[in-house]
C-alpha cells in the first residue's frame, strides 16, 4: 500500500523527522497561508514534478489559483483530489535516503547519496559511485552507529554528520516499525541555517501486514490498491462475485478487447495458456486466476459475468493439471453459466482442459452435455490452440 | 539420490489441527511420507489420523525426532512458528501459508542461516521426490500424485504450486521422471530460490537436468543466469517463462506477488535473453521441454 | 434449479429434526435444513454438492439417496 506524500510525512513528524509547515486540503477555499507555497497533487506515484504536479505561489491568491489547476484534474492520469500546501523552503542542498528490501539477498538495505532530488535509479547508472548502499542484520537492528558509518562513508562531514544520520536512523526505524516495504526521502533538503528537513518521502506498507497496523490504516481510509490502471465496470463486478463467495478464488479479472471469454487458473498456468491464446492468434477478452477449488456457484457467475460482456460469444476453459480444485465442480459451474446466459455449452465452451483431481466425474458432465474436453494428455498449449480454431481469429 | 528430501524424511507438521493441514496430513500418509508427530498449541495429545499432536514442537521432537517441518499457521504466526522449528534443529522448513509480512520471512531466512537450516516459501505447495516422500499439498491426494509424478533423473523448481505438478505431468506422461520437484513460492522474498537449488541439484548424481518454471517480476532468474555463467555450471537447466505478455502492461499485477514489471525490471523479455547467453536453454513453447530434454539430456 | 445433482429424502422413514437431524449438521454445503420438524434440501445448494456422502453414512435410517442427474 503506498502512502501519499501528506500521509508519510505525517508518520515522519510523528517520528521526530522534521517536516516543512503545511496543510492538505480537497478545496480551494481551505487555503490560509500567506506565506510564499509549494503546491504538490497528492497522487501515488513518483515523478509528479517533471509532469506538472508540483506548482509554487507567491502569495494567498498566486497559491489559490495554482491549487484550482491541479484539484480535479489528472496528473499521470490520476486524478488529483487533495494537494499539499507547503512553506516554500529555500535550499542549498539535497540529500537521498531509503530503506527497502533486497528481495534476491533476502535482507534490509539502506540507501544513502549526498546527491538527492534526482531520480535515484537514474543516478545507480550514471554516478553508481555516488551511492552507499549497506544491508543490515535484521535480527540485531538497525543500530545509531550502522547510520553514522553509512553516511559518513557517503563523505557527510563536520556538524552535518550528525544531524543527517540520526534522520537516517529515524527512517529505518520507522521502516521496521511500520512494516514498510519501502521507507524514502528524497529529498532531504539542507537550509540555509543548516538544519535538515524531509522536503518530500514517501511509504509503502506491505499489504499482508496492515493487519498489524489496524488504526494507521483506518486513520488512512479506503483506497485503490496498487494498480496503475483503475478498474473497469467489468473487473469490479468480477471483484464482487469474488467477495461474495468465499470458497475458492476468481481473482485478478483484467478486461481485454478480445472475442474469446477466458476461465483460466491457477497463476501459473494463467500466464501460461494466455500466451499461448495469444500466440495463436486469438483474441482474449480478458485474464483471470482461478483457482482455491471454487464453488460451482461462484464459477457459474464468473460465467455469466463472461458471456454478458459484449463481443463474447464463446470462451475457454483451461487450467494445469489440479489437485485442490475439483474438476467436477468447476465443470458443473462453466455448464450451468452458459446454460443460464441461455446459451448452449456444446457450441460456447471452446475446450475445457482440466484435468486433476475428480476429472472422470467431471468429463461425465462434459460429454452429457457435448462440451469439447481434454485430458492430461493435452497440453495448455494444445488446448489453447483448439480454443482460438474454435473462437475464430 | 534426491535433494532436500528422501524416503528417510521424519516429518513434523505445525498447524496439524487446521483444516487445510489435516487434508494435506492424510495425504501425505497415503503416499507414505514419514509423518511422526504434529503441533498444535492447546491440542495437545490429540490424534490427526493416528498421528500424535503436541502442544510444542520441543515436546514433539523429544519423542518423534524429526527433520523437517511444515508449517500451515495463519500468516500472523508463521514467524513463531519457524523459530520454533529451526530453534529445535529442524533442517527444512516448508512454509504453505500464504500472504506472510516480509519483514516476518526475511528475519526467518536471517535466523535459518544462522542455524543452517533450508527455508522453502512462504506460500509454497511443497516438495515432493517421487516415490520416496512428499512434503506439503503439492500434488494433492495420493492417487493423483502418482499420476502426475514418477522417478527419474529431472528436477523441477517452479515459481507456480500447480505448475510444479503441470510440468511433473508433462514429463511423466512421456515417460520422463523427476529426482525432486520444488514449488519455492510466489511471493517476491522467498526462502529459497533457484539460486539456492540449482546447486544443490548440480552436486545431486540422481538428477541429470533441471526444469524451471519462471514468472514476470524480480531478478531471481537473472542472478540465476550470472551464476551459471560465472561457475560454468554444466548441469543443463531449462527454462520455460510464461507471461510474456505481461512485458506491455508493466505495473499491472499478474500471477504471484512477484509478478508485477517495474520498467525493464523482471520483463520476461530480459528474462529470455539472459538465460540464452548463460547457456540456459528456453522452451517457447511448454512441449518444447521434452524435446531439448532429449536432445540435451543424457 | 438444480440440474447435476438430486437428493433425496424417504419422508417415511426420516426420523425428523428434532429426534435426528444429522444430515442437517454434517453437510459442508448446507443442502438439507428443517422445514418444522421435516427435513427438506434447499435447492439452490444441491448442484453444490462435494458428494462427501457424509450424509449417507450419518443417516441411522438410510433415507437418503444421491442422485447424479448426469450419469443417466
Amino acid at each position: 500500500m503506498r502512502l501519499y506524500e501528506f500521509e508519510s510525512k505525517k508518520i515522519f513528524q510523528t517520528n521526530n523527522i522534521p517536516i516543512p509547515k503545511g496543510e492538505v486540503v480537497n478545496s480551494v477555499d481551505k487555503i490560509q497561508t500567506q506565506t510564499p507555497s509549494v503546491v504538490k497533487a497528492q497522487i501515488p506515484s513518483g515523478g509528479r514534478g517533471k509532469a506538472g504536479g508540483v506548482l509554487f505561489g507567491k502569495d494567498l491568491s498566486e497559491t489559490k489559483e495554482k491549487a484550482k489547476q491541479l484539484i480535479g484534474n489528472k496528473i499521470k492520469n490520476f486524478p488529483v483530489s487533495k494537494v499539499l500546501i507547503e512553506e516554500h523552503v529555500q535550499i542549498e542542498k539535497e540529500l537521498f535516503m531509503a530503506a527497502t528490501y533486497d528481495t534476491t539477498r533476502k535482507l534490509p538495505v539502506v540507501i544513502f547519496s549526498t546527491e538527492g532530488g534526482v531520480d535515484i535509479e537514474e543516478l545507480a547508472k550514471t554516478h553508481p559511485e555516488k551511492i552507499v548502499s549497506r544491508s543490515f542484520d535484521i535480527l540485531k537492528g538497525f543500530q545509531e552507529h550502522n547510520a553514522r558509518e553509512i553516511v559518513a562513508d557517503a563523505g557527510v562531514k563536520g556538524n552535518d554528520l550528525l544531524p543527517v544520520s540520526s534522520i537516517l536512523f529515524r527512517l529505518v526505524q520507522v521502516f521496521l516499525k511500520y512494516d514498510a516495504t519501502l521507507a524514502e526521502i528524497n529529498p532531504l533538503g539542507k537550509t540555509k541555517d543548516g538544519k535538515f528537513i524531509a522536503l518530500d518521502g514517501h511509504i509503502e506498507i506491505d499489504d499482508d501486514a496492515t493487519y498489524r497496523h489496524k488504526d494507521l490504516i483506518a486513520e488512512l481510509g479506503e483506497r485503490e490498491e496498487g494498480q496503475v490502471k483503475k478498474s473497469t465496470e467489468f473487473e469490479k463486478k468480477a471483484s464482487e462475485i469474488d467477495k461474495m463467495d468465499h470458497r475458492g478464488v476468481a481473482g485478478r479479472m483484467i478486461e481485454f478487447d478480445g472475442n474469446l471469454g477466458l476461465l483460466i487458473g491457477g497463476g501459473g498456468a494463467s500466464l501460461t495458456s494466455f500466451d499461448a491464446i495469444k500466440k495463436y492468434g486469438g483474441k482474449p477478452a480478458n485474464y483471470c486466476e482461478i483457482g482455491g477449488n471454487p464453488s460451482v456457484f461462484k464459477v457459474k457467475e464468473l460465467v455469466k459475468l463472461l458471456l454478458s460482456k459484449k463481443g463474447i460469444n464463446k470462451i475457454a476453459v483451461i487450467m494445469n493439471v489440479v489437485s485442490n480444485t475439483r474438476v467436477d465442480l468447476v465443470a458443473r459451474g462453466v455448464v450451468k453459466g452458459v446454460i443460464e446466459s441461455g446459451k448452449k455449452p456444446s457450441e460456447t465452451i471452446t475446450v475445457f482442459r482440466i484435468p486433476g483431481a475428480w476429472e472422470d466425474e467431471g468429463f461425465k458432465i462434459l460429454k452429457k452435455y457435448g462440451v469439447p474436453y481434454c485430458d492430461r494428455t493435452v497440453s495448455i498449449d494444445e488446448a489453447a490452440r483448439m480454443a482460438v480454431e474454435r473462437a475464430g481469429k | 539420490m534426491s535433494i532436500l528430501a528422501d524416503e528417510n524424511t521424519r516429518i513434523i507438521i505445525q498447524g496439524i489441527t487446521g483444516r487445510e493441514a489435516t487434508t494435506f496430513t492424510r495425504d501425505l500418509l497415503d503416499y507414505g511420507s514419514k509423518v511422526v508427530a504434529g503441533i498444535t498449541p492447546g491440542k495437545g495429545g490429540w490424534e490427526v489420523y493416528g498421528v500424535p499432536v503436541f502442544d510444542t514442537v520441543k515436546q514433539a521432537v523429544a519423542k518423534h525426532p524429526a527433520e523437517a517441518s511444515v508449517i500451515s499457521v495463519p500468516p500472523g504466526m508463521v514467524r513463531g512458528a519457524a523459530f520454533e522449528a529451526i530453534d529445535n534443529e529442524m533442517k527444512l522448513v516448508v512454509i504453505v501459508t500464504e500472504r506472510v509480512p516480509r519483514k516476518d520471512v526475511v528475519e526467518i531466512v536471517a535466523f535459518a542461516k544462522e542455524k543452517g537450516a533450508t527455508v522453502i516459501g512462504p506460500n509454497s505447495l511443497g516438495i515432493i521426490s517421487p516415490h520416496k516422500t512428499k512434503i506439503g499439498m503439492v500434488g494433492g491426494r495420493a492417487d493423483d500424485v502418482k499420476k502426475a509424478y514418477r522417478e527419474g533423473n529431472i528436477g523441477i523448481i517452479s515459481r507456480s504450486g500447480g505448475m510444479t505438478t503441470e510440468i511433473a505431468n508433462l514429463l511423466t506422461l512421456n515417460s520422463i521422471g523427476q529426482s525432486t520437484c520444488i514449488s519455492v513460492g510466489g511471493d517476491a522474498i522467498v526462502g529459497s530460490t533457484y539460486l539456492d537449488l540449482v546447486p544443490l541439484f548440480a552436486k545431486d548424481p540422481q538428477t541429470k537436468a533441471v526444469v524451471i518454471f519462471c514468472e514476470p517480476g524480480g531478478t531471481a532468474e537473472e542472478l540465476l543466469s550470472e551464476y551459471v555463467k560465472e561457475n560454468k555450471v554444466k548441469l543443463p537447466i531449462i527454462a520455460f517463462v510464461a507471461g510474456r505478455f505481461a512485458d506491455e502492461m508493466p505495473g499491472v499485477r499478474f500471477g504471484h506477488a512477484a509478478a508485477i514489471v517495474e520498467g525493464n525490471r523482471g520483463s520476461t523479455k530480459g528474462k529470455i535473453e539472459k538465460f540464452k547467453s548463460s547457456g540456459i536453454f528456453v522452451a517457447e513453447k511448454f512441449s518444447e521441454i521434452i524435446e531439448i530434454i532429449r536432445k540435451n539430456v543424457q | 434449479m438444480s440440474i447435476f445433482i438430486k437428493i433425496k429424502i424417504n419422508e417415511k422413514t426420516c426420523k425428523g429434526f428434532s429426534e435426528c437431524g444429522e444430515c442437517v449438521k454434517i453437510c459442508p454445503v448446507n443442502i438439507f435444513d428443517k422445514k418444522e420438524n421435516r427435513i427438506i434440501t434447499i435447492e439452490v445448494n444441491e448442484d453444490e454438492c462435494t458428494l462427501c456422502n457424509l450424509c449417507l453414512d450419518k443417516c441411522p435410517v438410510d433415507a437418503i439417496e444421491i442422485e447424479k442427474l448426469y450419469d443417466k
